[in-house]
């Protein structure tokens, strides 16, 4: 089970993307995914959920196995179920007029029942309880975000996938988040990020992949990855402090 | 008042304006719905619009003065683009007036009676509107801050610059949107 990429390549007209990746991550994994803006991160995201190739345009060859279903012949909305996924940017994602809503939207999509429960329930495990009827535009970003985590958390997807969670957040939120992660990952979720932050790595992940101009050049326990002074300096990501002496 | 009575309303007017394109009546439209705004004490909200919209008000009369009779002015084709206008002005009106005095929450209810797949658009749409505003209001700053006079008179140099990335940003944003949708379940792919 968890996730299975054999041999995978994307490439968008002209412009090959992803080359020949080959990954592994097991269910209850934290994983972390790191990489040069540009790499290929947000690209290899969009194969976990069936984005790519059923959503997206471009050449695609390969396997992506979530949860032993080919992703190739199952459609998105089935894949949604399993794989929850959270955008960069949280202005990309929401659109309801309520946060009670754009919890339901999914929840509604795949045909729930009980959606009133489980979008308290959501709420509650972000706290954001008690927001139910304000409009997102009107909370603020590290907010927004967690409502993101919410609209995916509701539909109990066994696999969370989320790009630069916290790209855009300061200090607080940013740990706010991650400690949230890390709450559904103890609960038994499988949690991806892709991560600038190799601290945030370091602390929270117990797997990391080196993406660099669309392959995997490296992975495995972030002690083993990030410490390596050479690797690092050479792609231009930073230590992080627990490794440096 | 109802918010389902009130959105009833806003599809009854409108319908008629676009239906009975009586001058009087459209006039009328328009002055009582740009009245209400400032009844209803939402014209703070309002007056940042006015500007643009009085622009392309004035882009629709003077193409229309010489679009009727080919090429030359005609008063009729100006009065032609004054009525259209001001039946745009009342639309426009009438909608603000609508989401301004609707709570979020209200709103949501008040399309719940229609199919999914419509309300779903409706308040897509909705919710797009304040996120283009500031993004409008960003990148008129940007290209102040980089030396654009506003006060041009020359249209075209003055909005180009902001409707090209406006438009771009947005059409990046709902492609986007549709991803997040779909990644959701929605849709049938
Ligand atoms: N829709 C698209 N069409 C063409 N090229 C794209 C498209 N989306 C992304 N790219 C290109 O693909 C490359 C990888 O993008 P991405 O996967 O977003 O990288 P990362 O998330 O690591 O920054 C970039 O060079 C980007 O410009
Ligand atoms: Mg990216």
């Amino acid at each position: 089970m968890g996730i299975a990429i054999r041999n995978v390549s994307f490439s968008y007209p002209g412009k090959d993307i992803l080359k020949g990746i080959d990954m592994d991550i097991e269910d209850g994994d934290f994983a972390g995914i790191t990489g040069s803006t540009g790499s290929g991160k947000t690209t290899l995201a969009y194969c976990l959920n069936g984005l790519i190739p059923h959503s997206i345009r471009g050449k695609f060859s390969g396997k992506v196995h979530v949860n032993g279903f080919d992703t190739t012949k199952e459609k998105i909305s089935r894949l949604s179920r399993k794989v929850g996924f959270v955008f960069q940017d949280p202005d990309w994602q929401i659109f309801s007029l309520t946060v009670k809503d754009e919890v339901a939207f999914g929840l509604k999509n795949i045909g729930a029942r009980d959606i009133d429960s489980k979008v308290m329930n959501a709420l509650i495990m972000v706290e954001l309880d008690g927001m139910e009827e304000m409009m997102p535009q009107n909370l603020s970003h590290g907010q927004k975000q967690k409502l993101c985590i919410a609209s995916v958390l509701a539909m109990d997807p066994d696999i969370i996938v989320m790009d630069e969670p916290t790209s855009q957040l300061d200090y607080r939120s940013t740990m706010n988040v991650y400690g949230i992660l890390k709450k559904l990952n103890e609960s038994g979720k499988t949690i991806i990020v892709i991560e600038h932050n190799t601290d945030l790595i370091s602390e929270y992940a117990n797997r990391v992949f080196i993406l660099d101009n669309g392959t995997i050049i490296k992975e495995g326990s972030p002690k083993k990855v990030l410490s390596d002074r050479k690797l690092m300096e050479k792609l231009g990501i930073k230590i992080p402090w627990v490794y440096r002496k | 008042m109802n918010p389902k009575i009130k959105l009833f309303s806003l599809v009854a007017l409108s319908s008629m304006m676009i239906i009975f394109p009586e001058p009087l009546f459209i006039a009328a439209a328009a002055v009582l719905s740009v009245a209400f705004i400032f009844i209803r004490r939402v014209h703070m909200r309002f007056m940042p619009w006015l500007k643009p919209i009085f622009i392309v008000f004035l882009m629709i009369i003077a193409f229309q003065s010489i679009a009727v009779s080919g090429l030359i002015f005609s008063l009729e084709g100006a009065y032609f683009g004054l009525l259209f206008s001001l039946r745009i002005l009342a639309l426009i009106s009438l909608v603000f007036l609508f989401v301004e005095t609707t709570p979020a929450s209200e709103l949501s209810g008040a399309f719940s009676f229609l199919p999914r797949d419509i309300s779903q658009i409706l308040m897509l749409s909705l919710s797009m509107v304040p996120g283009v505003a500031v993004l409008g209001e960003n990148i008129i700053n940007s290209q102040k801050a980089r030396g654009m006079n506003f006060m041009n008179p020359n249209i075209f140099r003055t909005y180009f610059p902001v409707l090209v990335p406006l438009f771009a940003k947005t059409l990046y944003r709902s492609e986007k949107m549709s991803l997040a949708m779909q990644a959701r379940g929605y849709g049938s792919s």
